[in-house]
Formats: structure tokens, sequence, C-alpha cells
């Protein structure tokens, strides 16, 4: 069983439970303060608005127990997934490293970009071919991610944003990510940050054009449950 | 603070309760009395509108904040409009936001999940750097607040006029989805019940209902200013969602704060609050200040008194202020006591029952402005000046702002068709669209009325839906003037015809006036129609193929007064007239073409006319070919033929088109092949004139990216 | 004269400030009891050529007001001239 945990504020949670169960991997929602970590094989911290996103997306939420509790799964190599909000989350509790800045263009920006999936020993990309490139949304305003060491974001970068070709350029990248980065990960590998939603990515019928690779991201839980 | 009411209402104040008001009496009167919330100057006139319908399970005769029709499989959904124009002209960011968390209480109040929001928004010209200001800060506010709540914004308008350049109108619509037999009401009908009120009271807004009640005065109007708070909205929405079904009635704290909700709630009968219980944000708050606060983020439940505890419960789990205040009485007296001492005492009958006004009307004399004819403006002039028009021009720097896709139901999405589509709990598909049209209002209120709710029609039926509900706004400047009063009387009885005509019940709606600029300028009339429809069968996702045929379904008509091109020109041109038999049966068509999977592309034909709508499918990366003689028309005048908006017509994209015109034939309308789609970029082919509007598409995307950039 | 100047927007004190609010109760409240109210503004930096300390601070808060870097209505401003 994945716990999706909910904090005051988040508003994604449903939304990965849909698309977990139409990837049928079991799952549940937690509300942060009921999360018993022991009763899960791995956890998703979704999108949202966590405590209102005040100070810096996603530094309150970031300084609650249920992080101490996050913490101790990933050492224990289970999967911590964190999708947007998530991310932001992962990155202000130091469980990945960097941190996520406003865009550059300094608002918010919703649309459909174009992924390539650069690195492919995490949970999540796991059996997926190298530079396969995937459509998924994107809805953040904070998202620009930033590492000082530039070794690290190399060899750990999970996804960048591209053109509908595979090719990093600036104008694919949304928000001025180091390195086009939309999605990161640990060294091992469980613990794996991304901006783009692949729950809003999972359904034909709300995709611009049928494509749903954002199931084939969250199928990776499966192996886990 | 003075309050805001006439002398002939005073006096009717004194008459009736014989014996004068105190203070916060006065201000309790003058908050319940305002146009904002009594609807005094429009009641009378908005119950000619037809709220009846098979479908319709809470319509305005029940005056209970939103209004729900049957979707069926045992769902309803909830639609409701709402406007912050005159806090959004001070402080556009909150004001804007205030808007949308005010329209999402009001969508639970009812114990309906929001599902999607739509936003109206007509500012002054981008030119200059206030209304930029205004713009920006506008889309931000309603970016913060629905976004952070988790509810996308699906649709809207964006459009521009120089009158809206001190007073932005900010019209937000949502729709709600709920069991059909968990419809939690907005009044009591019975005594007993205790008043529980969730949030902390504060100085926000004080006097913010009779705000927007009357006209901007310019001086610090800071009194009215109400911040937002989408993180404690967001505590507010899960929180009452949860307990809807725990309690007797639900309203949320709008405009006039607890003064105007108790009073609603009880619809006639009495109640009693203490104010002391209130739990508060300052402290040392007035008494008088604490009954009209009109802090944001506060409902009020009617509760069973056993099942109190079970409500508070929920909201200490979320570390939410929750309280029991008072309780229904029996005694049609509002009565607000402060530890024990009585301070307001007023008949609930009294406060209901504001005098209703019917205003003077007089027609207006048409100004006397230098027309020209259209006949005297060039066709490549009038192309380049329509189609760069801000009114026209790409949206996306806004929606891209919204969340649209939280809650993953969004299936067509913003900027790709005539109106959104939205997936609902029980499978079925829903459309929904918000039009206005305040020049054409400005020329005959009446053919507008008509017009705006045939223009919602065919939006829907664009992507396969029929209408079924509709909510109204009516924006106008201040009723006292008889020429505005004339225009609302008009708008009305063309709403209501349309309506009754396509048979869509009003459920709903909003009346806002004295909408005028500092100089005392009423805006133009600007009634906006919100309609919901549902897709049958199936939807139209629209793409555009090479050598596709284009068809015009139609009659065009050399009716130009209140179009973009007279707009730029002035010209000298007659009223389109509302034909809503041809908007009805070409609707129909579209959607038989539709399920029939006859056609790729549909639009209706609406703003910038026949030009606009030839752009659209050049801006999706081809070129078209047009033969006029094929446009059928009562005009030979080529300017009049690309640039009228009159209504009734659609152009569709066919790889059979034969099939579209005999149908359209065995339905008594017509439809004529006019053209076909080709790979040559950017040009427009008329006839033999090739007219390459490359540059005109670049400027249609990137105009206000580049524009706000000088933000 | 090079002058650094700083220019603090926050909301006035009879303003609400939800994000203070917030950050008072889930983060300080855990740290210290003794702190009693906690309000969030924004924070920018100019560095002014100026012949004196009053035309510096006059300078920032012109821009201020034209400039919109502040809603009046809502917000208060607080300017501070240090000499480089």
């Amino acid at each position: 069983m994945i716990a999706i945990i909910k904090f005051p504020g988040t508003t994604c949670e449903f939304d990965v439970f849909k698309a977990l169960s139409e990837a049928k991997i079991p799952a549940t929602v937690v509300k942060y303060k009921e999360f018993d970590p022991d009763k899960f094989k791995g956890v998703i911290l979704p999108g949202g608005f966590s405590f209102g996103d005040y100070l810096r997306a996603g530094s309150i939420a970031a300084n609650t127990e249920t992080i101490k509790d996050i913490k101790r799964m990933a050492n224990e190599g289970k999967p911590v997934i964190g999708i947007c909000n998530g991310f932001q989350i992962l990155v202000e509790s130091g469980l990945l490293k960097g941190a996520l800045l406003p865009n550059l263009k300094l608002r918010f920006i919703s649309k459909w970009v174009y992924l390539k999936v650069v690195r492919t020993d995490t949970v999540l990309t796991k059996g997926l071919e190298k530079n396969k490139i995937l459509k998924m949304p994107i809805a953040h305003a904070e998202g620009r991610y930033y590492v000082d060491d530039i070794e690290y974001a190399k060899n750990n970068m999970v996804m960048q944003y591209t053109d509908n070709l595979g090719n990093v350029t600036e104008d694919a990248n949304p928000n001025g990510s180091l390195f086009n980065i939309a999605s990161i990960a640990n060294e091992e590998g469980n613990v794996i940050g991304m901006m783009p939603h692949p729950e809003r990515a999972s359904f034909k019928l709300t995709s611009p054009d049928g494509s749903t690779d954002g199931l084939l991201l969250l199928k990776g839980l499966a192996k886990w449950v | 603070m003075g309050i805001n009411l006439l002398p002939i209402e005073i006096d009717e104040v004194r008459k009736r309760l014989r014996r004068e008001p105190n203070e916060a009496e006065w201000k309790v009167i003058d908050a319940v009395w305002s146009e904002h919330c009594s609807y005094k100057s429009s009641k009378i006139l908005l119950k000619s509108f037809h709220m009846e319908g098979p479908n319709v399970i809470m319509g305005i005769e029940d005056w209970q904040d939103a209004g729900a029709v049957d979707i069926g499989d045992g769902w309803a959904i909830v639609v409701k409009i709402e406007s912050h124009n005159h806090p959004s002209a001070i402080d556009p960011f909150n004001g804007a936001a205030t808007g949308v968390g005010g329209i999402i209480r009001d969508v639970i109040s009812k114990g309906a999940k929001p599902i999607a929001l739509l936003d109206m928004i007509r500012v002054g010209d981008l030119t200059l750097s206030k209304n930029r200001w205004l713009l920006k800060n506008i889309i931000a506010g309603i970016g913060f607040y629905g976004n952070s709540i988790g509810v996308p914004v699906v649709g809207g308008e964006l459009a521009f006029d120089e009158m809206y350049n001190d007073n932005p109108l900010v019209d937000v619509a949502c729709i709600g989805v709920v069991r059909r037999d968990k419809i939690v009401p907005s009044v009591v009908n019975k005594p007993g019940l205790k008043l529980v009120l969730a949030g902390l009271t504060g100085i926000d807004g004080l006097g913010g209902a009779s705000f927007a009640s009357r006209k901007l005065s310019g001086e610090d109007e800071i009194g009215a200013v109400q911040i937002a708070d989408p993180f404690a909205g967001k505590i507010i929405l899960d929180a009452t969602l949860e307990i809807a079904d725990k309690v007797e009635a639900i309203k949320d704290l709008g405009g006039g704060g607890l003064a105007v909700a108790v009073t609603e709630m009880a619809n006639g009968l009495g109640v009693i609050v203490d104010i002391e219980k209130i739990p508060l944000r300052v402290k040392e708050m007035n008494p008088m200040d604490i009954i009209i606060s009109e802090t944001q983020e506060r409902m009020l439940y009617a509760v069973k008194e056993e099942r109190v505890n079970e409500v508070c419960k929920t909201f200490e789990q979320y570390e939410y202020p929750c309280s029991v205040i008072g309780e229904i009485t029996g005694d049609k007296t509002i009565r607000f006591r402060y530890n024990g001492k009585e301070i307001v005492s007023l008949p609930s009958e009294l406060l209901l029952n504001p005098p209703r006004f019917l205003w003077p009307i007089k027609k207006k004399k048409k100004e006397l402005k230098k027309y020209i004819s259209s006949s005297d403006i060039e066709l490549e002039k009038a192309l380049r000046s329509v189609l760069s028009h801000p009114d026209l021009v790409s949206k996306e720097w806004a929606y891209s702002q919204f969340d649209y896709e939280v809650n993953t139901s969004t299936v067509i999405k913003p900027g790709e068709a005539d109106s959104s589509v939205i997936l609902l709990p029980n499978g079925k598909l829903l459309a929904v669209k918000g039009d206005a049209n305040p020049d054409l209002c400005d020329e005959d209120a009446y053919e507008c009325g008509k017009g705006i709710f045939a223009e919602a029609y065919r939006n829907l039926a664009s992507v396969g839906a029929k209408g079924i509900v509709a909510v109204d706004h009516l924006q106008f400047g201040d009723p006292k003037k008889p020429e505005v009063y004339y225009s609302f009387l008009e708008a009305i009885r063309g709403i209501g015809e349309a309506s009754r005509f396509f048979n869509i019940p009003i459920v709903g709606g909003k009346v806002s006036f004295y909408n005028e600029n500092s100089k005392g300028k009423e805006i133009k009339p600007t009634p906006l129609i919100v309609m919901a429809g549902l897709v049958k069968d199936k939807f139209l996702r629209n793409k555009v193929e090479e050598n596709s045929y284009i068809v015009l379904i139609g009659y065009t008509r050399g009716e130009l007064a209140g179009s973009l091109l007279s707009k730029i020109f002035g010209i000298s041109s007659e009223v389109p007239k509302a034909r809503l038999q041809e908007d009805l049966i070409a609707s129909e068509l579209v959607i038989d073409s539709i399920n029939n999977e006859k056609i790729i592309f549909a639009k209706d034909i609406n703003r910038g006319g026949l030009a606009f709508a030839l752009f659209g499918i050049m801006t999706y990366g081809y070129g078209v070919h047009i033969n006029t003689r094929d446009i059928l028309s009562d005009t030979d005048n080529i300017i009049d033929v690309l640039f009228s908006e009159n209504g009734g017509r659609f152009i569709v994209l066919t790889n059979d088109p034969q099939w579209i015109v005999d149908k359209a034939k065995s339905k008594g309308i017509v439809a004529s092949v006019i053209g076909k789609v080709n790979k040559d970029s950017g040009v427009l082919s008329l006839n033999e004139i090739k007219i390459n509007l490359s540059n005109l598409i670049n400027y249609h995307f990137n105009f206000l990216e580049e524009v706000m950039k000088n933000g | 004269m090079i002058y650094n100047v700083e220019l603090i927007i926050i909301n006035k004190d009879i303003v609400r400030d939800p994000e203070g609010e917030t950050l008072q109760k889930y983060v300080i409240e855990k740290f210290a009891r003794d702190v009693l109210e906690t309000r969030v503004g924004k924070y920018i930096q100019f560095k002014v050529e100026a012949s004196n300390e009053d035309s510096a601070r006059k300078l920032v808060e012109k821009i201020a007001v034209e400039g919109k870097l502040y809603n009046p209505i809502v917000h208060k401003i607080i300017v501070r001239v240090n000499k480089q």
C-alpha cells in the first residue's frame, strides 16, 4: 500500500489516488498527522499549496514530524515520490539536494510540456528506455531547480524539459531550471522529485492528444506493493 | 462612516419601526438594504425571468445563494456568478482573489464540491500603465486563490474598452457538483437550531456591502479592502464538505457580514446572536463593527443542538476556530446582544423587505457621431485593424497563470475552443461558457440581451453540447439615471425572451449597479450570461486539416452596429437582430454533425465576424482560400460580409461538405461551401487576391505577453 | 555620494497578514512562546547616487509610489538610508 500524504492546503491527493487506481496500485490518502510510516511500502507527497505555500513553497510542511518519519522510510530504501509541491517539500527538508526558486518569468505557469527520460535507474523510470519522450502538464510558480553542485545535478537528474523532438533547448525550459531539470532523484534512486504532474497525464479523456504518459511513470511503483 | 440609504428609505424605516433606530441598527439596515444584498432596484424586473424547468431543483425563487439543476444519475450541478468590481479597482489583487473566495463559499454552502471556475474580466486601454497594473494583479489574484484551493479556472473572457479605465469589471462564475438528495439549503424553517460560526472576525471590509452599492469616491477606500487568505479558504472548503450532511443550513458570510447572513438564513424567523461569543482576530473590536465586518473565510451553519459538538470537532481537527454564537428563534426578530445587553433588535420582516424601486426610464438619444460608410474602408486596412484588436488576441498570457488541470477533469482546455468542457462525476461531459457584448448592448440592449444568450447557446453547440441552465450578471451604471434604467429594462426583456425561447431556465444571477468612472460616466451596459450544457453524445476537439472544406452555416447580414469594425472606424449601420430560430437550428445542425463525425472543427461567428473565424483557422498554421460569391448574404459589400457579427452562424471544417449542406436544407436553414484550407500558411486568399497575414498571426500570439512585460 | 537604501514593504498595521499569521501559528510558536506576532513583507535594496541622505530617501519614496512597488491602500513602506 502506498500512502498519499495530505497536508492542510494539499489539493492533488485525489487526482494521485485516481491515477494510481488506474495503474492498479493500491493506495490511500492519509492526513499528515495520522501518518504511520510502518504501515506503508512507499509514500507520495502530492501537489498543492501546503500551508498556503506561505514563506516559501513547501517550507512549513518540511518542518513537520511527518517529514521526519518520511526520512526514515527513505533511508530504508522505500520509494518517496514528491510531485510539484511534494518536490518543493523534499528539497526544503533536505531529502533532495537543491532548491526550487520562483520561475524566471515571475509568474505561475500552466502548460503541457515534453520531457526526456535521462536516468533509468530510479524507482519510477526503471524499465523505460533512455531518452524516451513523455508529455505531461506543469502548473507552478516556484519550479526553477537550482543546486550549486553541478556534478550532482548532472548525475542525478531524471527528466529534462525538451521540445517535441527531445532537444534540450532554452525555449523548451518553462521556468529557467538548471540544465532544464524537471525531475531529480537521490543517488539510490528511491527518493524522486518532479515538477510535472504524472497523475494529470493518466487519463485519455483529459489528455490533449489521448496520451497517458503519466501512467508509465506511476506503474514503476507496482514492484513495491 | 455614513450610511448609504436614500431619504425615502430612511423615512420608511422610521415609519415601519415606529421609532428611531440606534447607530448599530442603522448600520445593519444599511447593509441588508444595500443594493448589493437586497436587489431593491432590480428585483421586480427580475421576476419576469423564466426560472422554472423540469430539472430545476433550486431557482431564483428560493433565493438561496446558488441555483441548482438536476443532471441525471442522482447528481445535480450548482451554478453561481459573482463580481468584485469595486474592490478590484482599489486593490486588484485582493479584490479579485476574494471574489474567487466568495463564490467558492457560495457553492460549498449548498454542500456542493466546486469543480470549475470561469473568469470574465474587462479592463481599460492597455497603453495606460494603470490598466496594465490592474490587469496584472487581477489575473494574479484569481490565480492566487483558485490555484491554492485546487479548483481549475477552465475558461473565461478578457476584453478591453477605455470606459473601464478606472472601473474594471471582474466576474467570476463557479460550477459545483452535489448528490441531488444531499443539497443543503441556505435558509431554515424552524426555530431552536443553533448558529455555529467558523472562522475569526476582524476589521476587514467594514462597510463593503454599501461600498459596492455606490460609486467610487476616490477617497481613501481602505475600509472596503478585504485580504484574501486562500489557505483558510481551502480549510473552509474541506471542512464544510465534510460536515455538510450534519447541518440543516449553511450560509457564506459575504457582503454585510453576519448582519446579512443571519437575517437571510432566518428567512423571516428570528435570531439571537451573542456578540461576545464571536471569536475575534483583533482584540477590542467595537460590537457594531463585529456585526457588519466582512472578514473572509467564515461560514455560518444552522445545526441541531445535539450535533454541534460533532461539527466543531471537525474544525478542531483542522485547527480552525468554531463556536456557537446564537440560535434561531420563533419571534421574527433579529437580535444582537453584547454581554447580555441588546444592541440590535429589528423585525425580520422589515429587514427582508426594503422598498423596491422601479426607477424612471428614458430612451437614449443616439449620439450624432461622424459616421462613415463601410465601403469607404480599404479591405487590408480593415483586416489589420480588426484582427489586431486586443479583444481578439490570444489570451494564453492570462489563462496560463491558472492551474486548469487540477482535479483531472478538464477535457477541453482554455484557448482550445469556444467553450470549456469538464468531466462530471457521473461520467457526463459539461460544457460551460460566459458571454457579454457591451458595444452591442450600448446600441440596443434588447437585441443584445437576446444576442448574448444565443451566442452562449451557439458556443456550447460548437463542442457538441446543448444548454440546460444559465445565470446572468447585469452590470450597469447608476439605476437612478433614466437612460441607464431604460437599458437595464431592455436587457432583461431580451435575456428573458431568449431564455423562454430556448427553454433554458435562469436559476440565479447578480446585479451590479453604480459602475462608473471617477468622472461620473457610466459604463456601457454589460449584461453577461454564463450557460452550462450537457454533451449528449460526442464532443468535438477542434483540429484543422489541409484540403478540408470550409462551410459557412447561416445567412450573413449587413448589420454592423456594435461590431468591432464599427467600434474602430465609426460606421453607420443597423443593429444585428437576434434571429433566435436561426441560432437554435444552426446549433442543432452543428451538434448533429459532431454526433455523425462529419466535422473536425467548429467555430460560431461573433466578435470580429467571418474574418476572425477564418483567421482562427489560420492560426493553426494554415492558409484559407475563399470564394466570396459563395457566401450567402443580403449585401455584396465585401467589408460588411467579412466583418458583420450577426448571429445564427458557424464556420465548420469538413471532408463531407455535401452532407452538411443537405442536412441544413432538411432543417430549413442554409449552409454554403465557401472555400478550402490549404498549406499556404498565413495567407488569406479571397477569390484572386492573396493577403499575407503572417505578422498578424505572430502579433495574435505575442501581444499580451509583450505588452504585460512592461507591467 | 553612494547610498544604500533599503525599502521594506509591509501590510499596514490595521490590515490582515495571513502569511504572517500562518508562519506564527505553524512555525514560530514551535520555537518560542515569547514571539507575540509575526508579519511578512518584501525587502528591496537600492544603490543610489545622491547628493545627500534626504534626497536619496526621497528618490526611493518617489520610485515606490510611481513604480507602484506598493499599494498605498494596503501597504506601508519603511525606508532606511545608509552611506555606502
